[in-house]
């Protein structure tokens, strides 16, 4: 097989796998924010958190996938003591309180994390066939970032059919758009509030778990990822889970061919694309995007 | 008149009392050494393991002039800004009379800097940058090999191994100060001694990155058949353990300008395999000195001793022997009895040269295999393959 054909398939799988998972981690922020109108800035932690919790389950003896589906929901145990004590309280006042609050979350949630699981990094043990290279016609792959595609297609399957097919769902667009309107209507709003955010942390508990076999586990991870997903959100367009799709995947072609072509400077394109998309589109690529 | 006389001799007396007085409670006040170290962030665990070190050193020595040791450690995050500040503090607030320590060249540089403007002995256990050599009379290196003297080891080794010879090496790099200069060093030696290089003008990786595949796909596209790394070594079981799932480490041997640490490498596990790197000390060592070092370590922090803690081990004893000599903790006396200082540890004699203020160290070039059965549970080892002299890494006095 021709370098150049092998280089080009393997770049091409890299820009998806690091769209996807961007995405999955993004869409959690995005929910909370379009719902709760909560800008989380412990999204981040609560992603590292679902990796520190899938490695303590997995090196416990659990299966990794038994991991996959209980650590995310660990984690959305945290975000509800969160979203109770720290967002409900402070949720009628302007969205600067829930910035500083969600910031001290994140710096407490960092400090706990260090103090439970230390510093050394940690890899999550994935069942030996998730380790392997597959070969996709003769290129080589590792199939742990494949199934990592598999489980983003999923997830987005999973949450399409939610928002587009179910009361819950369409409670959530509903109250996304007109939040005074579904009040009225009777649906409870406190508890729509809550849902939302511990399903946005969801999220970030499976982009923990998906990220830590391969990305390894370690106290700053999650700082690295907030920036990220903010810059998705950013050219998304705040609070639109379509723009979020496109822009997760734009961030992970241009950043990864960015690394390849121009190395040192790939982040920089990263963030001129971003504010330039925001000079032009203040509200996303797709127009979409919602303002406080 | 008598009066008068009395109470003169009085007020003599007390004060003499004072000053006698003062003078135990000099002797009894420990001696303090101030450790700015990075112990948060990606490359944390450079940090402790630099810090377990020291700290082991000071549990050994016990006292200084027969006062007791008191370490002031302190997170400089990796950060220089930070790292001036914290060491300010200690030298102005806490009154330290040394600083000890640093594991990051950015940082190091920083506070070398900030020493020298302060006129306080600084002892560096982990930088690597050659610009340390001779960049102040109060800044001393020990401790981890520097960029010349590993990159000479690498070469040493590179030569000698037909296996490694032959090869052709894709050098990546981090994107800082000590990234550039481990590059720059390592090819400098490669184009004067015939080791081929794919990328002479070498590639830059952001800190931030933590997703290698990019990097991966276009070294295995270069049909490279080894690569060098300047990668910080936290970040190299990590590179090596994604190649590995992309097949690309059956096709190239990595040789880390970096030395991983034993913790990271224990993470990765069979992935970390194959890993050739030059270091002052490996558990592997099996000399007296060397192996009581090694349990001393696992008794004290129940993990596999490191190479990192043995090297800030000799460092830290580097300066607390200064201070036994200089007799007190004036800065010059200290500096005085640092150059050509030398200690006997766990991996032979280290000298500090006063030509440059660096040490002149023996070395080790290992390659990381699957550990044999031993006290400490490694999965892995760094199995010495050549031992080096301290002549033949240099630098050349």
């Amino acid at each position: 097989m021709p370098s150049e054909v092998t280089f080009w398939v393997q770049t091409v799988l890299n820009c998806l796998g690091l769209g996807g998972l961007l995405l999955i981690i993004a869409i959690g922020l995005n929910i909370i924010y379009g719902i709760n109108r909560v800008i989380n800035l412990a999204h981040g932690s609560l992603y590292a958190l679902g990796a520190y919790f899938g490695f303590s389950l997995v090196a416990s003896g659990l299966n990794f996938f038994l991991a996959l589906l209980i650590s995310p929901l660990l984690v959305a145990g945290v975000g509800l003591l969160i979203e109770r004590s720290v967002i409900n309280p402070i949720r009628k006042r302007p969205m600067l309180y829930s910035l500083i609050l969600t910031y001290g979350v994140m710096v407490f949630l960092d400090g706990m994390t260090k103090y439970i699981w230390g510093v050394q990094p940690r890899f999550i043990a994935t069942p030996a066939f998730l380790s392997q290279t597959i070969y996709l016609g003769g290129i080589p792959y590792p199939f742990y970032r494949l199934f990592l595609l598999m489980v983003t297609a999923l997830v987005m399957i999973g949450l399409t059919y939610l928002l587009g097919k179910t009361k819950l769902g369409i409670s959530m667009r509903a109250a996304s758009n007109i939040p005074e309107m579904v009040s009225v209507l009777g649906i409870n709003m406190n508890l729509l509030h809550v849902i939302v955010f511990a399903l946005g942390c969801i999220f970030a508990g499976i982009g923990g778990v998906l990220a830590g076999p391969l990305l390894t586990v370690y106290p700053m991870m999650g700082h690295e990822m907030l920036i990220s997903c903010f810059v998705v959100l950013v050219i998304g367009g705040l609070g639109s889970l379509r723009g979020a799709v496109i822009s997760a995947l734009l961030v992970g072609f241009v950043q990864t061919l960015g690394y390849i072509f121009i190395t040192d400077y790939a982040m920089v394109v990263v963030y001129v694309m971003m504010a330039v998309i925001l000079s032009l589109m203040p509200r996303g690529i797709l127009g979409e995007g919602k303002f406080e | 008149m008598k009066k008068i006389i009395l109470i003169t001799v009085a007020l003599f007396i007390c004060s003499l009392t004072l000053n006698f007085g003062s003078a135990i409670a000099q002797e009894k006040k420990p001696i303090k050494i101030g450790v700015p170290m990075t112990l948060s962030g990606m490359a944390a665990q450079v940090g402790v393991d630099n810090r377990n070190g020291i700290v082991l050193a000071a549990k050994h020595k016990k006292t200084i002039l027969g006062r007791p040791i008191e370490l002031l450690i302190e997170d400089e995050e990796g950060k220089p800004e930070v790292g001036v500040r914290k060491a300010e503090k200690m030298v102005y607030k806490d009154g330290v009379v040394a600083l000890l320590g640093v594991a990051f060249s950015g940082v190091g540089l920083a506070i070398a800097e900030a020493a020298d403007k302060m006129k306080i002995p600084f002892l560096t256990t982990n930088v690597m940058t050659p610009k340390l050599y001779g960049i102040s009379k109060y800044v001393f290196r020990c401790g981890q090999l520097a960029d010349d003297q590993t990159a000479m080891a690498h070469m040493l080794g590179i030569k000698a191994d037909p296996g490694l010879k032959n090869r052709t090496y894709y050098v990546l790099a981090d994107d800082y100060a000590w990234g550039h200069s481990c590059s720059e060093a390592f090819i400098d030696l490669a184009q004067k001694n015939g080791i081929k290089i794919h990328n002479p003008k070498y590639d830059n990786a952001a800190l931030t990155v933590a997703d290698w595949s990019p990097f991966i796909s276009k070294i295995s596209a270069a049909g490279v058949d080894g690569m060098y790394s300047c990668l910080r070594s936290p970040v190299v079981p990590r590179f090596t353990k994604q190649a590995s799932e992309f097949g690309l480490m059956k096709k190239i041997i990595v040789v880390a300008g970096g030395s991983p640490s034993e913790a990271d490498l224990e993470a990765g596990g069979e992935a970390e395999v194959g890993i050739v790197t030059a270091c002052a000390w490996s558990w592997d060592i099996n000399t007296p000195a060397s192996q009581k070092f090694a349990k001393a370590y696992w008794e004290e922090f129940k993990a596999v001793p490191p190479s990192q803690g043995a090297q800030a081990y000799v460092g830290a004893m580097m300066l607390f022997h200064a201070i036994e000599k200089a007799g007190n903790t004036t800065p010059e006396k200290i500096i005085q009895a640092l150059r050509g200082a030398t200690f006997d540890g766990p991996y032979g004699k280290v000298r500090i040269s006063p030509k440059d203020n660096s040490m002149r160290t023996p070395a080790v070039l290992t390659e990381t295999k699957l550990a044999p059965k031993n006290p400490y549970g490694a999965k892995i080892i760094k199995k010495v393959l050549v031992h080096l002299k301290p002549e033949e890494i240099g630098p050349p006095e």
